[in-house]
């Protein structure tokens, strides 16, 4: 794992007083360094004005 | 006399009600026929969790009476079906909210079990699926033991193909329905987002969880989605739309229909795509173009980033609603289920957002496209099912942070339809999707049930 991100994990992780499994963090690395890219690969686009759509209902309970 | 030459585990949905309601088959007899099966060959598949043998044939006894007292109460009436753990059934344990113990009995049944039990359906009981706690062993693939059914939805896909049930319930976040579907050669629904209550289904993801059927055929999927479609106040995301005739309606046409292609985007996908998948894909689709079908290519740019949109918001909203677990969870987890927690803590709020806006911008896009096309073609898997040595609990994870083909339609929560198309080299199923605007499921299901009955590849069984 990229160092900067295992940093980042292990803060976070203490920050919520949680511990990772022994061994994750050696398992995990690879995958955790493709999830970080494939984030920066979302803030690439220009969406523009896009907003963000409504994801729940205005009618609940209303019917 | 009951059933025809076929064993009558093999029978559809279709076939068994039409024998069922002509009294010619007992709902006793077809669960007795199950559970047999079951005894024989879930020993190599492990397909099921917890199998309700007792009060399945208590209710196919109940469910005989009534269609002898001629209170026929429709297509599943007598059917024996099975759900995934996912999916709360009263006097079963949910192993998937294990805390501590796997003994945890729920005392209500999901929205989706309840309609199937009202539908008469037989509940043989909770099938496995991927990411539990603890060691159970591997679900198998019934076309090849030595290969995996795909999953998440691992034991419903496994089940189906081997005649343990006549259907099953699913569940499908990323794809989890349409994956083991393909791999096991079945038919795999998922329907429009708020289609089906899921009111006591465990959460993976509130805003990309999505219940559906998983079969033998096409007319099953209808069968099965015509009992546990519609509105539930107990899911306040379910949408109150009509529901239509999704069975009756079924019949053989797509003359006019127009399939759009985003070919951009399954190149964007080739490098990770098996050849042999994309050769049979088009072959498909060639052949509903042969039945008069007109297909087109269209673009959708943004697509290429809704997998990972389709991730960030999977896993943030998986993070939220495990949070006060997650000490005990970090312990116990399946390593799967632990990875994504991790994801889910490193990703930000601004991250969150991000992929909301470009799910708005997927969105937008197939609207766009939905003008001009009645369906988009695609692949439902990058390819044939691996074998249980090469497989390794992180490669769905893998799948989820580069394009693929199936996540991107949970994203826009469009209906998605996983449909047999043909064999590998090997011997393996692979299958063809299809996906429709949002709550047009009977053009989803016309076009594979046109397709289906052309191709007929639903004629060959695993020789399990």
């Amino acid at each position: 794992m990229e160092k900067l991100t295992e940093q980042t994990l292990a803060t976070l992780l203490a920050q919520a007083g949680l511990e990772p499994k022994e061994g994750d963090l050696e398992r995990f690395g690879e995958l955790i360094d493709k999830y970080m890219a494939a984030l920066k690969a979302l803030h690439s686009v220009d969406l523009g004005d896009e907003e963000i759509a409504p994801t729940f209902h205005p009618e609940w309970g209303s019917k | 006399m009951a059933g025809e030459e076929k064993p009558l585990y093999h029978l559809t949905v279709h076939e068994a009600q039409t024998l069922i309601r002509s009294r010619a088959l007992s709902p006793v007899e077809l669960t007795r026929a199950i559970l047999e099966r079951i005894e024989a060959v879930d020993g190599k598949l492990h397909a099921y969790l917890n199998l309700m043998a007792d009060s399945a044939l208590a209710e196919a006894r109940v469910a005989e009476a009534e269609i002898l007292q001629g209170r026929y109460r429709g297509a599943l009436h007598g059917i024996p079906v099975a759900v995934k753990d996912q999916l709360d059934v009263h006097g079963a344990p949910a192993t998937i909210r294990n805390k501590d113990s796997r003994d945890l009995r729920l005392s209500e049944d999901s929205t989706a079990v309840h309609k199937l039990r009202e539908a008469g359906a037989v509940m043989l009981g909770k099938l496995a699926m991927s990411g539990l706690p603890g060691e159970l062993p591997d679900v198998r693939n019934p076309w090849n033991l030595d290969h995996i059914p795909g999953g998440s939805s691992t034991g419903a896909g496994a089940a189906v193909a081997a005649g343990l049930c006549l259907a099953a319930i699913g569940e499908d976040t990323a794809g989890s329905i349409r994956n083991p579907a393909s791999l096991c050669g079945i038919v795999g629904l998922k329907p429009t987002y708020g289609r089906i209550s899921r009111h006591g289904l465990a959460p993976l993801s509130w805003s990309l969880d999505h219940c559906g059927p998983m079969t033998r055929v096409v007319e099953d999927a209808a069968h099965v989605l015509q009992a546990v479609a519609g509105y539930d106040p107990k899911d306040p995301t379910s949408i109150q739309a009509p529901i239509p005739e999704y069975a009756a309606a079924l019949r053989e046409d797509v003359k006019g229909t127009v399939i759009g292609i985003p070919r951009h985007y399954i190149e964007e996908c080739r490098v990770r795509t098996d050849p042999e998948i994309l050769t049979l894909v088009d072959q498909a689709v060639g052949e509903l173009a042969s039945l008069g079908a007109r297909v087109e290519e269209v673009s959708l740019p943004t697509l290429k980033l809704a997998t990972i949109a389709n991730a960030v918001i999977y896993y943030n909203e998986y993070f939220t609603a495990h949070r006060s677990d997650l000490p005990a969870l970090l312990k116990t987890a399946a390593p799967s289920r632990r990875a994504r927690l991790y994801f889910g803590i490193l990703t930000s709020g601004a991250d969150y957002i991000q992929a909301q806006r470009i799910r708005s911008r997927v969105r937008r896009e197939f609207a766009e496209i939905f003008r001009r096309v009645d369906l988009l073609a695609l692949p439902a898997q990058t390819g044939p099912a691996p074998t249980v040595k090469e497989s390794d609990p992180l490669d769905v994870l893998y799948k989820h942070v580069a394009p693929e083909f199936l996540a991107p339609f949970n994203l826009a929560g469009l209906p998605a339809i996983s449909v047999p198309c043909g064999f590998t080299q090997a011997d393996l199923p692979v299958a063809l999707q299809l996906l429709g605007k949002p709550f047009d499921e009977p053009t989803v299901l016309q076009a594979a049930y046109t397709y289906q009955q052309h191709a007929r590849w639903y004629e060959r069984r695993p020789a399990i």
